[in-house]
C-alpha cells in the first residue's frame, strides 16, 4: 500500500517555544486507511491533525501528505482545497447561508461553473440524506444534521483524506452513531483515508488503527 | 452562489449589524454632501434668483444717508472700458402705484434681463411707451394682471407682464419701468427722501470680463471715476484673501476632518467586522479559500457598505438640505427649482472621496484578515 501520510521527527512549539506540543513525532498512514487519533486533553492530537491537514506549519521535521511536502509547499490554500476535507467539532457551518451553499463553499476556488457547483453539492446533500434540507438555514437543522452538512462540504472537492477533529463531540448517542456510520461508510465506499480526532473510545474502535498521543509522542495501540 | 451573492449575504447577515455599519459609514459622507450641496445651492439661487454683480457704484451719502443721484453719462463712460463686460445704471426706489407705495426699478428694457427681471406672464416693457411690469406681489395686492391699467404720478401704465414670485414676502417684489419713465417721477428712498433723477441713476451695476481681475478694476474705477460724489464697492485684495481663506478653512473643516473621521469608521468598522468573525475566515481559510479571496472578501464587503452609505448620505442630504431651505427668510424654493441646483460633478467629487475612504479604511482589516490563521478555526 502507498503511504499517504508520512511524517517524520515532526515537533511543534507553542508560547515562543516554552510549549513543546509534538515532541519528534514518527507516523506513516496508508492510502485508504482509517486512523483514529486519541489522547487526553492537550496531548498535541488536534496539533498533529492540524499539521497533517497544513492549517499549522510544524517547526521540525518532516510532513509528506500525498507527495506533497508541507514545510516547503508554498501554496498550502491549493492543497487543503483539493487534498483535504475538514470535518469540526462543532461543524463550523456559515449560519446566513443555507446548507447548499455552505457545501458549495469549498469549490470557490476551482475553475467550475455556478451550475456544476450546485450539481456537486445537490449530490452531496443527497448523499448524506438532507436533499429536502437544501435551503435551510443551519440554524434550522439538528445537531446531527449539521454535522452532515459538515461531511458533505468536506466531500465536495473529492479529497483523498477526510480529517475529522471529534465530529461527534457535540451530537447526542443517534446524532452520533449517524455521523460515524457516514463516515464509515464513505470510507469504505470511496476508499478515502479518513483520520479521526477523538475521546470517544467507542468511536475509536470503528477505526482500523487507532493511535494515541501522549505527551507530544505517538503510540500505536491497535492495528487490525 | 456565486462569489458577489456570497459578499452580498455576509454583508447583510445580520440586519442590525448591518444597519449600524451603514449609519457609521453615512454620517461622514452626510457632512461631506451637506456642506457641498448647501454651496452649490447656496451659489446657484445666488445666480438665479439674485442679482449678484461684481462691481456696484452709488451715489456719495447725502444729508439723510441717501444716496446722491450719478450722473447718467457715467454708465456710458463705463460701458467703453474693455474690461467691462456689462453695464445697467437703475433707480431703485419707492412709487406710489394706485395709491399704495410699492418697490420699483426704473431699468432699460435690454437690461431687465441682466437685473434678472423674471416674468411669469405678459412680456417685457417698452422704453417708450408707459408701460409697467408689476411685481406678483404687487399684482396681487392691486388684484391687476396684464392687460390692465394703473396709475402712476405721470399717468396711466398699462400693465404688460407680472414677474414670477422668487423671494418670501416684502423680498425681491419689485415691479419694473423704464429708465426713462422713472427720471420723469419723484421716487422716494427706504428713508422717506423723495428725490428727482432726471438725467441721473441712482446705482450702477457692472459684472466684469475675467473674475480674477475684479480687485484690480475696482481700484481702476476709484481712480478713474471718483470725484467723492460716487462710491464704488467691489472686491477689494483683502476681500479676495480672505474669501479664499474661508474657503480653504470650510474645505478643511467640511471635507478633510469628515473624511479623515469616515476613514478612522471605516477602519474601526471593519477591524470590529474581522474580529467578529476569526473562526469563520478560519474555516474558509480551512476548506482551501486563498488569502487573497479572503483579501478581496473583506475590501468589496467594505465597498459595497461604502456605496449603500453613499446612496443613504445623498438622499438624506438632498432631503435635509431641501428641507432647511424651506426655513429661509428671503428664497422661495420648489423642490424642483432645488434638484436643478444639484450638480453631477460634487456627488462625483464626494463619490471619488467615498471610494478613497472605503479604500484606506479597508486596507488594514482585509490584511488582517487575509493573514488569519486556518488553524484559528479549531482553536476557537
Amino acid at each position: 500500500m502507498v503511504n499517504i501520510v508520512e511524517i517524520k521527527n515532526l515537533t511543534k512549539f507553542y508560547e515562543k517555544g516554552t510549549v513543546k506540543a509534538l515532541n519528534g513525532i514518527d507516523l506513516t498512514i496508508e492510502q485508504g486507511e482509517f486512523v483514529a487519533i486519541t489522547g487526553p486533553s492537550g496531548s498535541g492530537k488536534s496539533t498533529l491533525l492540524n499539521m497533517i491537514g497544513a492549517l499549522d506549519r510544524a517547526d521540525g521535521g518532516k510532513v509528506i501528505v500525498d507527495g506533497h511536502d508541507l514545510l516547503s509547499e508554498k501554496d498550502l490554500s491549493s492543497f487543503r482545497s483539493q487534498t483535504m476535507g475538514f470535518v469540526f467539532q462543532l461543524h463550523n457551518l456559515l449560519p446566513f447561508l443555507s446548507s447548499l451553499e455552505n457545501v458549495e463553499l469549498p469549490t470557490y476556488e476551482l475553475k467550475i461553473s455556478s451550475v456544476e457547483r450546485r450539481n456537486r453539492a445537490l449530490d452531496l446533500l443527497k448523499s448524506v440524506g438532507l436533499d429536502d434540507r437544501s435551503g435551510f438555514s443551519p440554524t434550522k437543522l439538528s445537531g446531527g444534521e449539521r454535522q452532515r452538512v459538515a461531511v458533505a462540504r468536506a466531500l465536495v472537492n473529492n479529497p483523498s483524506i477526510i480529517l475529522a477533529d471529534e465530529p461527534t463531540g457535540s451530537l447526542d448517542s443517534r446524532a452520533s452513531d449517524e455521523v460515524l456510520k457516514l463516515l464509515v461508510d464513505l470510507h469504505e465506499r470511496e476508499n478515502v483515508t479518513l483520520i479521526i480526532v477523538t475521546h470517544d473510545l467507542n468511536v475509536a474502535n470503528l477505526a482500523e488503527r487507532q493511535i494515541e498521543v501522549l505527551d507530544g509522542k505517538v503510540i500505536d495501540l491497535k492495528n487490525s | 452562489m456565486s462569489f458577489k451573492k456570497f459578499i452580498l449575504k455576509s454583508i447583510v447577515r445580520k440586519k442590525s449589524k448591518f444597519v449600524y455599519q451603514l449609519i457609521g459609514i453615512t454620517i461622514p459622507i452626510f457632512v461631506i454632501l451637506f456642506f457641498a450641496i448647501s454651496m452649490q445651492t447656496t451659489q446657484d439661487l445666488g445666480r438665479n434668483s439674485l442679482p449678484i454683480y461684481d462691481i456696484d457704484i452709488v451715489g456719495a451719502p447725502g444729508i439723510n444717508h441717501e444716496s446722491l443721484p450719478i450722473n447718467e453719462d457715467l454708465v456710458d463712460k463705463i460701458k467703453k472700458d474693455k474690461c467691462v463686460d456689462k453695464v445697467a445704471g437703475i433707480i431703485n426706489g419707492y412709487i406710489n402705484i394706485n395709491g399704495v407705495n410699492c418697490k420699483v426699478i426704473g431699468v432699460n428694457s435690454s437690461d431687465a434681463d441682466f437685473l434678472r427681471m423674471k416674468l411669469a406672464t405678459g412680456r417685457k416693457f417698452n422704453d417708450n411707451k408707459k408701460e409697467i411690469v408689476l411685481s406678483n406681489e404687487t399684482a396681487e395686492m392691486l388684484n391687476k394682471t396684464v392687460g390692465d391699467y394703473v396709475s402712476l404720478s405721470n399717468g396711466e401704465y398699462n400693465v404688460v407682464g407680472v414677474t414670477i414670485k422668487t423671494g418670501k414676502s416684502g423680498y425681491f417684489n419689485e415691479s419694473y419701468i423704464s429708465l426713462k419713465n422713472i427720471q420723469e417721477l419723484n421716487i422716494f428712498t427706504r428713508e422717506n427722501v423723495s428725490m428727482s433723477y432726471q438725467g441721473h441713476v441712482e446705482t450702477i451695476y457692472i459684472n466684469i470680463k475675467g473674475k480674477e481681475n475684479n480687485s484690480k478694476i475696482v481700484e481702476d474705477l476709484k481712480n478713474q471715476y471718483n470725484n467723492e460724489s460716487i462710491v464704488v464697492m467691489g472686491d477689494t485684495p483683502e476681500n479676495v484673501e480672505m474669501r479664499k481663506y474661508v474657503e480653504i478653512e470650510n474645505k478643511i473643516i467640511f471635507i478633510l476632518v469628515p473624511t479623515i473621521i469616515g476613514i478612522l469608521l471605516t477602519l474601526m468598522i471593519m477591524m470590529k467586522s474581522v474580529g467578529d468573525r476569526i473562526e469563520e475566515i478560519g474555516v474558509l481559510k480551512a476548506i482551501g479559500w486563498k488569502s487573497r479571496r479572503i483579501f478581496i472578501m473583506i475590501l468589496s464587503e467594505t465597498f459595497i457598505l461604502s456605496i449603500l452609505s453613499f446612496i443613504f448620505a445623498s438622499i438624506t442630504a438632498i432631503l435635509v438640505t431641501f428641507y432647511t431651505w424651506l426655513y429661509n427668510p428671503i428664497y422661495i424654493l420648489t423642490f424642483y427649482t432645488f434638484i436643478q441646483t444639484l450638480s453631477f460633478s460634487t456627488f462625483l467629487q464626494t463619490f471619488l472621496i467615498v471610494l478613497a475612504m472605503a479604500l484606506l479604511g479597508s486596507l488594514l482589516p482585509a490584511i488582517k484578515a487575509s493573514r488569519l490563521s486556518p488553524d484559528e478555526a479549531v482553536r476557537e
